[in-house]
């Protein structure tokens, strides 16, 4: 378990936070879905896609249970303490693609943080959200049209 | 991915905090270096053409050292005391004896043999 961390913590996070949208509430998530994933008297087939489903779900239950105590993130998934290079149109567009992403669909905006931003597979998405490969793909791309449509692009 | 798919990808993303691992599996002691190794997955046939090749530089290796003479070899001396008056242990000298070494002594050398 600790190497599936090391793995794909990071990874894992960003799934949990694009539920969320609470940095504490995805942290609470992963813990659960690991505390979980410990408990196990056998190893799944696939690790890696039952940990993103483990906290898929845990995020989601973090997310139904406090709803109402959380406060939600700026910045949405993205790290929202400027870098020093960073530039202000740099932060402004970190902003308007938060924007943009917050207008999707759910099955849309998830879609596209498991892809670009967890680095998972249309068929590790498709497994693991239990639809098929064509409904993921076309969920991702409709997303990124609408997304272009906000920024402009 | 296009242009606008890369640059998505580009922007930085929040992480989990420096504890949260901690959180999660607790603090535990750092693992041994021998444990770290054995951890390793070396494929058997690497293990094997490396366990060859430090047998056969072993081998020729042990030829380049030069061996150490041996030590000259000792006689053998054998001491034997016969038709003593005393009962006593005469090479016991631990106690204090007025008579030393009465009676007859055969002395024995042998000389060893080269191989």
């Amino acid at each position: 378990m600790e190497r599936v961390y090391d793995q794909y913590g990071s990874q894992l996070f960003t799934c949990a936070l694009s539920v969320t949208r609470c940095s504490g509430l995805a942290e609470d998530a992963m813990h659960e879905a690991f505390c979980r994933g410990c408990r196990l008297t056998e190893v799944p087939h696939n690790l890696k896609a039952y940990m993103f489903r483990s906290v898929r779900n845990a995020a989601i239950d973090q997310l139904r249970q406090r709803r109402k105590t959380s406060t939600l993130l700026q910045d949405y998934i993205f790290d929202s303490s400027a870098g020093p290079g960073e530039l202000a149109e740099q932060k402004q567009f970190k902003r308007l693609v938060a924007d943009a992403l917050l207008k999707l669909s759910k099955d849309e905006r998830e879609t596209i943080v498991q892809h670009l931003y967890a680095d998972l597979t249309f068929q590790e998405i498709a497994d693991m959200r239990e639809r098929s490969i064509g409904t993921v793909t076309s969920w991702y791309r409709r997303g990124l049209v609408k997304m272009k449509d906000h920024l402009e692009v | 991915m296009d242009d606008f798919e890369r640059r998505l990808k580009m922007l930085p993303l929040a992480g989990p905090t420096e504890g949260m691992k901690r959180r999660i599996f607790g603090d535990r002691p750092g693992r041994l270096w021998f444990v770290e190794v054995f951890r390793l997955r070396i494929p058997l046939g690497w293990a094997a053409v490396f366990a060859l090749f430090a047998g056969i530089a072993g081998m020729f290796g042990s030829q380049l050292v030069p061996s150490k003479p041996a030590p000259p070899l000792q006689p053998t001396v054998n001491v034997q005391i016969i038709r003593s008056p005393s009962d006593r242990n005469l090479f016991d000298f631990t106690i204090p004896a007025e008579d030393f070494m009465t009676g007859e002594l055969i002395v024995n050398v042998q000389a060893p043999k080269e191989i």
